[in-house]
């Protein structure tokens, strides 16, 4: 059911003849393109470590810089003659070998942000750095393309500013029963039935109504449609590995969405730093394995990609705390069945050139990627997202 | 004063006010309101927690007995439930109203999470006694709390390759905000913050061989700065007063920022960065009692468990299930996201969220089923939740207080807006309620979700 058929048979039957400001720009939308692919997007946040995540083992500046820090030879999966995985990335080794992973080095944006906040904003609008902008790029989608508030799922605690749009955004989805029990109450019902009043939609009371009507249809929707399917993998137990069990039940059970979203937090390692990184390296790379393997065996692997970014980069230099201060270009991760270039899309990072901060110094705009994957994989123009063209790079 | 206005000022710079309370302040003028609920936080008390084999060890010699301590540590870990729950109480129950609104702010605004009680408590405790006092003092002695050392590494920080985070984080999130300073200022900035430490029992110490103590140069200024000299700077940028008016602005009054109001508050706050006079300020101000700053705020879940404590008090028996509950709803008190704090406003409600905030009351008070015409509840009603939450409640201090309301008064009490006019027509349409079940009826609208 579309987002506009469920208010038509919803209890707000009669309200068509006001129709609330949210639902007007739905008449001047596009439908989705048929055969829409499905993206799952994933954030390290607090700003991962590239360096010691793809690991420049050839270079003496990187062990120069990092005399406690830097990783070691024998926990270095080596990938090519420069650069290998951290030995905890072993499960993407695998990926890697089988073309089903591009590495694209040193990605970032002109005049870096080195705020977590801002930049991951930056990240999550497809801002420039000097630009503030209050929609997020899969917002913009929905926007534009969305018929329904599923259309583009957080599985997480609260919706992240890249799923937020103008008129529609993305639905926060955690626990699909509980979510599906305290939406039946009738009480519910009983009120929509009565609220008709075109002008709620403008201030939060209409925010509020508006979350109400999405959140009934969403639960409905999903709680029918995953019930019956399970993942039988083992994710590991973490949280990280929990959302993405749930991201592989939503997606082997053929949901409409076209976008999600989750985040792994802790990356902002400003010290001792070693133990928690190559952690969360662990658990990164256990969750997401298993996720592929989990989609394999149920046939929709070949129509998911997989983004996985980072706010920024860290600092070349260790600092005294035996951790690393936040920095500017990273990498990126895609996974997925379809990938023009697999493997290293790109040189390695080059530590001789850095910018006067001592950081890395960008090669790719994160919003060329984002452009590729809207032109090729969602199959909308990337700068209907976008709001302009960035150089061409073709990763799908 | 007129009521709507007292509840106003009550909901925003405290935890609300029963009917007969607020009734009692109708004869003073709004000055008179103020000057009491601010004075009433006069003495402010800490709120501490037993932990008497940690005075022990400190009351002897603790030197080098590191392990020892990191023992007690775990052993007390426990009393978070504890130290969680009566900090809620504390908010509903507490004379000093005022005071404790203010440090629930600053607790979001310099943000720490400690894992070690100990520390953690004494932090919160240095909030309340500055939470009303000069910023320039306060801001000074939360960079040497040894919860915030920990948290943002300035324990780490030493001289030659200095840790930038808490130099970072002071001019971005505590006083300046982004784009009012250069990197350069950061790396300047850390470099005075260097050698900073605290001992095992928190009292803070400059390692001299791990400070930086060469020239540096700040924002214009140069010299060998210390710590307290970058705040000394910082203040004297009027981006400073700016950029806490603001967001005291968006948090005591409106998250969409009037900038003759916000520019109001800086020249006074500018002037001496006395925060309890600011506050006067705000309170005493027409606008702050503007249509449109009234019942417009989304609450937060701790402001959402506060008010419906307002209307029926109520008590968890069971701890952990008050924990569980601040977490649901994503705001468990002493686990803040990150430390910029929680973004608030539109950022509380998602579809998962929202839902649970609306059955939040039924569940608590009723028999988790929210008073409907519906054949369900009439079924259900009589018969009592079988849920898992062991609260005890208090109706008879609702049937007190509000038993006898006429329907628009009840709905002025309960709800900060009012209610919609459609939600008013289902009331009118919908009857043979009792009271209680009416304020369940409220209590699960959308508009109880603003303050």
């Amino acid at each position: 059911m579309k987002r506009r058929d469920f208010i038509k048979n919803s209890a707000l039957a009669s309200s068509l003849f006001f129709v609330p400001g949210f639902l007007k720009a739905m008449d001047a939308q596009l439908a989705i393109p048929e055969g829409v692919k499905r993206l799952v997007i994933i954030q390290l946040a607090g700003g991962n470590d590239g360096l010691n995540t793809v690991v420049p083992f050839r270079n003496d500046i990187y062990y120069r810089e990092r005399p406690s820090i830097a990783i070691r030879r024998k926990n270095i999966v080596q990938l090519n003659d420069e650069l290998g995985f951290h030995a905890n990335l072993i499960p993407l080794k695998v990926l890697y070998d089988n073309g089903e992973l591009t590495v694209i080095n040193n990605v970032g944006y002109p005049n870096p942000n080195r705020s977590h906040f801002r930049s991951s904003d930056i990240w999550h609008t497809g801002s420039a750095s000097n630009e503030v902008l209050n929609e997020g790029w899969v917002g913009r989608f929905l926007d534009q393309y969305g018929e329904n508030p599923y259309d583009a799922v957080e599985v997480g605690d609260s919706l992240s500013l890249m799923l937020k749009g103008k008129n529609n955004n993305g639905t926060v989805v955690k626990d699909t029963a509980m979510l599906n029990k305290v939406t039946g109450d009738p009480y519910f019902d009983q009120l929509l039935s009565y609220h008709q009043d075109p002008h709620l939609s403008e201030h939060n009371m209409g925010y509020l109504y508006q979350t109400m009507i999405d959140a009934k249809q969403t639960a409905n929707y999903i709680y029918e449609k995953t019930k019956v399917v399970e993942s039988r993998f083992d994710y590991g137990g973490t949280e990280f590995g929990k959302q993405m069990q749930t991201l592989a039940q939503f997606i082997n059970s053929r949901l409409d969405t076209k976008i999600y979203f989750a985040s792994l937090n802790g990356f902002d390692t400003h010290a001792g730093q070693s133990g928690k990184h190559e952690n969360l390296l662990k658990i990164y790379a256990e969750g997401v394995s298993t996720l592929v393997k989990d989609l394999k065996a149920n046939g929709t692997f070949k129509d998911t990609l997989i983004l996985t970014f980072s706010e920024f980069g860290r600092r070349v230099a260790q600092n005294a705390a035996l951790g690393t201060d936040h920095g500017a270009a990273n990498n990126v991760f895609v996974i997925g069945k379809h990938l023009r270039r697999p493997g290293f899309y790109n040189q390695a990072p080059d530590l001789t050139r850095l910018d006067k901060n001592g950081d890395l110094v960008y090669e790719i705009d994160f919003r060329s990627i984002y452009s590729n994957i809207a032109d090729s994989w969602l199959n909308v123009p990337g700068e209907s997202l976008l709001g302009e063209e960035f150089e061409r790079i073709q990763l799908v | 004063m007129k009521l709507q206005d007292i509840y106003h000022l009550y909901r925003r710079a405290a935890f609300g006010i029963t009917p007969s309370d607020a009734l009692k302040l109708t004869s003073l003028t709004r000055e008179e309101v103020v000057d009491r609920l601010i004075d009433e936080s006069e003495e402010v008390s800490p709120l501490n927690l037993d932990m008497p084999d940690i005075d022990e060890f400190f009351a002897g010699d603790f030197q080098g007995r590191i392990k020892e301590f990191e023992k007690l540590i775990r052993k007390n870990a426990e009393k978070h439930l504890i130290y969680n729950a009566a900090w809620l109480g504390r908010l509903v129950s507490s004379k000093e109203a005022f005071n404790e609104r203010m440090t629930l702010f600053w607790t979001n605004h310099f943000v720490v999470g400690d894992q070690v009680l100990y520390y953690s408590v004494r932090y919160r405790n240095m909030l309340r006694r500055y939470a009303l006092g000069d910023f320039r003092q306060f801001t000074k002695a939360v960079g040497k709390a040894p919860s915030m050392m920990k948290y943002l590494n300035t324990n780490q920080n030493v001289k030659g390759q200095p840790n930038e985070n808490y130099a970072r984080e002071l001019l971005e999130l505590f006083t300046l905000g982004e784009g009012n300073y250069s990197e350069e200022d950061i790396k300047e900035a850390a470099r005075a913050f260097t050698g900073w430490g605290s001992m095992m029992d928190g009292s803070f110490i400059l390692n001299r061989k791990q400070h930086d103590f060469g020239e540096k140069e700040f924002m214009g200024w140069s010299g060998d700065l210390d710590g307290d000299d970058i705040v000394n700077i910082i203040c004297k940028e009027k981006a400073c007063a700016s950029f806490i008016c603001e967001k005291l602005y968006r948090y005591f009054v409106n998250t969409d920022v009037n900038r003759n109001h916000v520019e109001a508050m800086a020249a006074r706050f500018y002037k001496d960065y006395d925060i309890k006079e600011l506050m006067r300020f705000v309170f005493t101000s027409n606008w702050f009692y503007d249509e449109v700053n009234i019942g417009n705020k989304i609450k937060s879940p701790i402001d959402l468990l506060t008010s419906i404590y307002r209307v029926v008090p109520f008590e968890f028996e069971d701890q952990r299930q008050q924990l569980f509950v601040q977490r649901l709803l994503g705001q468990s008190m002493l686990e803040p996201p990150n430390v910029a704090g929680w973004p608030g406003g539109r950022s509380w409600i998602n579809s998962h969220t929202l839902m649970i905030r609306l059955k939040l009351a039924s569940v608590f008070l009723g028999n988790g089923m929210i008073p409907s015409d519906s054949i369900q509840y009439k079924v259900a009603s009589g018969r009592t939740f079988g849920g898992k939450f062991k609260i005890s409640k208090n109706w008879e201090s609702f049937d007190r207080q509000y038993g006898k309301l006429e329907p628009e008064a009840l709905f002025e009490a309960i709800c900060a807006t009012g209610i919609t006019k459609d939600s008013a027509k289902m009331f009118a349409e919908s009857n043979g309620f009792t009271q209680r079940e009416r304020s369940l009826q409220l209590m699960s609208l959308p508009e109880f979700q603003l303050t």
